[in-house]
């Protein structure tokens, strides 16, 4: 498996969130903010890269019948370990994260990466496969939190940006949508992020198609 | 028969692991594990904790300004006050744990109490309560500032009192409010 398919994957192709549908618990919970979206975004690539590091190394080791139970430990330990560091030295981060953080350990995305990807594959191989469907999981989110924070609070870069790091004013709050910042809102930026994504990767299909049917 | 088929030798070494050997490697992993933990709780443990004591003073200062903050000693029998602390002649700032009356868990509050008796600020310093709904008693100042100049037993509009509760978090609201109760009662108790 070569780099450049692997960064397709994980980006498109088999994106954790839009295409896998995997860890939609926390998409949809803190997508509203942009700090928000980064935070839990390098978060979870952290913790991801360094779990399929780990896993992949000791994939020779762990029997078959209490893999899952030894991936759910390792990754525990990532989450832990990344939780205390955020307590400590970024604060504001882990105040506004809240659970989100601890809750990384039963997030669909690492484990399922454990069981499809690093427990059958190289290190390096791995440890590239992390990075990317990561980085994949934070475009998503970034996605989300762009979207529901313009459109719900009319802000850009909430806990970044701006004044106080409210984020920077587009325009005005009482001409945005407020069901936006709830979960509802999050529902319906995630379809319509998904329905978007799928449309774009179906795309191409459907145009060689049509050039195959003409070429008859 | 069946014993026949489990001796049967398999080719694949995971699948062969005994009990044994299943329970020294996840006891393995887990030990390694652990050691990790400990290594970075130990190295975290005191920035984390200068971070919350932080987050205590910030909230002291605001909810009743002083110079100097000394503790003393709260006797009375109300378990959910967790410390006492004089601020100058100003009054008293109590440190309150209203996890028992919290919709999620973790709910502690710090009340200022001026001298004659009366809030003069609420802060919530540590909270778990819903995102959107019961988080709004921390993060809205408005919200809070109902509570200044209160005294006497406080209740929420929902059960005939004067506080307008959070929407959708009457119960977070109702937490504080008796957070705020049991902090003015231990004060009262005091002077």
């Amino acid at each position: 498996m070569n780099i450049k398919q692997q960064f397709k994957e994980g980006l498109i192709t088999q994106n954790p969130v839009t295409v896998q549908l995997l860890g939609m618990c926390s998409v949809l919970a803190i997508t509203t903010s942009l700090f928000n979206g980064v935070g839990m975004g390098l978060s979870v690539l952290v913790i991801l890269t360094l779990s399929n590091i780990f896993i992949a190394a000791l994939r020779k080791i762990i029997p078959n019948k209490i893999r899952i139970a030894c991936f759910i430990v390792v990754i525990a330990t990532f989450v832990t370990v990344v939780d205390l560091f955020l307590k400590a030295y970024l604060k504001e981060l882990s105040a506004s994260l809240g659970v989100f953080i601890p809750l990384i350990v039963v997030n669909c995305i690492i484990l399922g990466r454990a069981e499809s990807f690093a427990s059958k594959n190289s290190i390096a191989a791995s440890a590239i496969d992390g990075i990317f469907q990561g980085l994949g999981y934070t475009i998503v989110l970034v996605i989300m939190c762009v979207v529901r924070e313009l459109l719900g609070g009319g802000t850009f870069g909430g806990g970044l940006l701006g004044e106080g790091a409210k984020g920077i004013t587009i325009f005005p709050a009482e001409f945005a949508v407020a069901g936006l910042n709830r979960p509802v809102g999050g529902f319906l930026t995630l379809a319509c992020v998904i329905a978007a994504m799928q449309y774009f990767l179906n795309k191409p299909k459907k145009k060689t198609e049509k050039k195959e049917e003409v070429a008859q | 028969m069946s014993e026949a088929v489990a001796k049967k030798p398999r080719k694949h070494q995971k699948n062969d692991a005994s009990m044994g050997k299943l329970t020294l490697t996840l006891g393995a992993i887990c030990a390694v594990c652990a050691l990790v933990l400990g290594g970075v709780y130990t190295l975290t443990a005191e920035q984390i904790k200068k971070n919350q004591l932080g987050d205590k003073a910030n909230a002291m200062q605001l909810v009743l300004m002083a110079d100097d903050y000394s503790e003393v000693t709260y006797a009375g029998s109300d378990a959910s006050i967790l410390s006492v602390y004089q601020a100058g002649d100003a009054g008293y700032v109590v440190e309150v744990d209203c996890a028992s009356n919290s919709f999620s868990g973790v709910l502690s509050i710090m009340v200022g109490v001026n001298a004659d008796g009366t809030v003069s600020g609420v802060e919530v310093l540590d909270s778990t309560e819903t995102s959107g709904l019961g988080a709004i008693a921390k993060e809205d100042a408005n919200w809070r500032a109902q509570f200044v100049g209160k005294s006497g037993e406080i209740k929420v509009d929902k059960d005939g009192g004067e506080i307008a509760s959070i929407s959708g978090a009457t119960i977070t609201s109702r937490g504080v409010s008796t957070g705020v109760t049991s902090a003015l009662a231990a004060v009262a108790e005091l002077s």
